[in-house]
């Protein structure tokens, strides 16, 4: 007992004397300090819930929401963070969900002769692709609220497949023009948190495959349409 | 024996009836014929189901123009590109009801022939694949 209590004020007048011992001591800042912002190489990772709003194309009744219900999201944003504060990268997205609320597809897509065989595939997946910028506003806190901007190409495809080989798939394809995030990180090895994102396009092109018969044909009647994103997302390198 | 069983075994369940879902075939046709009343072209299409869907067909008819179908679940419109013909329009109304229109054609050379668009055509089997 008494031999440990000498060897720790050995110790501890040691790194009195020695003075790039005590620089050492300074500089190792405390378990709970922030991490310091990092730039290079950065990875996110998300998923959540997105909804349809809008319209999908300016045709009577023809809302997003008629064609696609609720979607989830899978996606990965690869960047880097050209500043502390500027992350600039390319993002990838594909959403899966069940046909939408329109009636007559519905009926169509509901298999109710019991025979426990699912007799009817419906589904629909969207797929956004482009580059994104977003700014930190505290790249270097524990954690750093953020605003995003994005633009780029998507496709919503629907199809339905019965057992009697009837299948149809319809792609509706266009620009994305303002993909705008919003949401904070909580900064550890790996950072975290949640997420909005407001995702506004518009439709250009339709292309169905109704059997063997395909077209593909402009939409002359454009419209907005959104599709809002609420999600958590993982950071790597945050 | 087996029979009586399965049909115990739907009553108790009651999964005897019900839809198995899936779209019901609705065809739409168009043709051409000639003064005779000989045919000289036709098309045959599956209209489509889903909202937003369009189809878009053509078929060249030797008199030198074409027949050309556009459609989506709810209308279909014919159109003879290269003649002198009125565009065949039905609506979701006249589909349900069973569409047929037709126009007489004058083609380029001073030729006369008729347009017919109607629902219920049979499908060539490169079209059904």
């Amino acid at each position: 007992m008494r031999r440990g209590l000498l060897s720790v004020a050995l110790g501890l007048a040691t790194l009195a004397m020695d003075p790039r011992a005590a620089r050492a001591v300074e500089a190792t800042p405390p378990i709970d300090a922030p991490r310091p912002a990092k730039t290079g190489f950065q990875a996110h990772f998300f998923s959540g819930v997105a909804l349809p709003a809008g319209k999908a194309t300016g045709e009577p009744g023809d809302a997003l929401g008629k064609r696609y219900a609720w979607q989830i999201p899978f996606g990965v944003d690869l960047g880097g963070k050209l500043t502390r504060s500027v992350y600039l990268g390319g993002y990838l997205v594909i959403t899966v969900g069940s046909e939408g609320s329109d009636r007559l597809v519905e009926a169509l897509c509901d298999d109710d002769d019991q025979d426990w065989e699912n007799d009817v595939r419906c589904s629909a997946v969207n797929v956004r692709l482009g580059v994104e910028t977003e700014y930190g506003f505290d790249p270097g806190g524990h954690v750093n609220p953020w605003l995003g901007y994005g633009f780029g190409m998507e496709a919503a495809v629907q199809s339905i497949h019965d057992a009697t080989g009837y299948g149809e798939n319809n792609t509706a394809s266009g620009i994305t023009w303002a993909q705008l995030s919003g949401g904070f990180d909580v900064r550890n090895a790996v950072g975290w948190g949640p997420f909005l994102e407001l995702s506004l396009g518009r439709y250009m092109t339709t292309r169905t495959e109704v059997g063997g018969q395909h077209s593909t044909t402009d939409i002359d009647e454009r419209a907005f349409h959104v599709w809002a994103t609420l999600g958590m997302r993982l950071v790597v390198r945050p | 024996m087996r029979q009586r069983s399965a049909l115990v075994l739907c009553v108790f369940l009651g999964a005897c009836g019900g839809d198995a879902g899936g779209p019901r075939p609705v065809t739409i046709g168009a043709r051409v014929t000639d003064e005779n009343d000989v045919e000289e072209a036709k098309l045959c299409i599956r209209l489509p189901v889903l909202l937003g869907s369009r189809v878009k067909e053509q078929r060249d008819v030797p008199a030198g123009f074409r027949i050309e179908m556009s459609a989506a679940r709810d209308w279909v419109e014919v159109r003879f590109p290269g003649a002198d013909a009125e565009v065949l329009r039905g609506n979701e109304s006249a589909l349900d009801g069973g569409y047929s229109a037709e126009t007489p054609i004058t083609d380029e050379a001073g030729g006369l022939h008729t347009g017919y668009a109607f629902t219920g055509c049979a499908l060539e089997p490169d079209e059904t694949e």
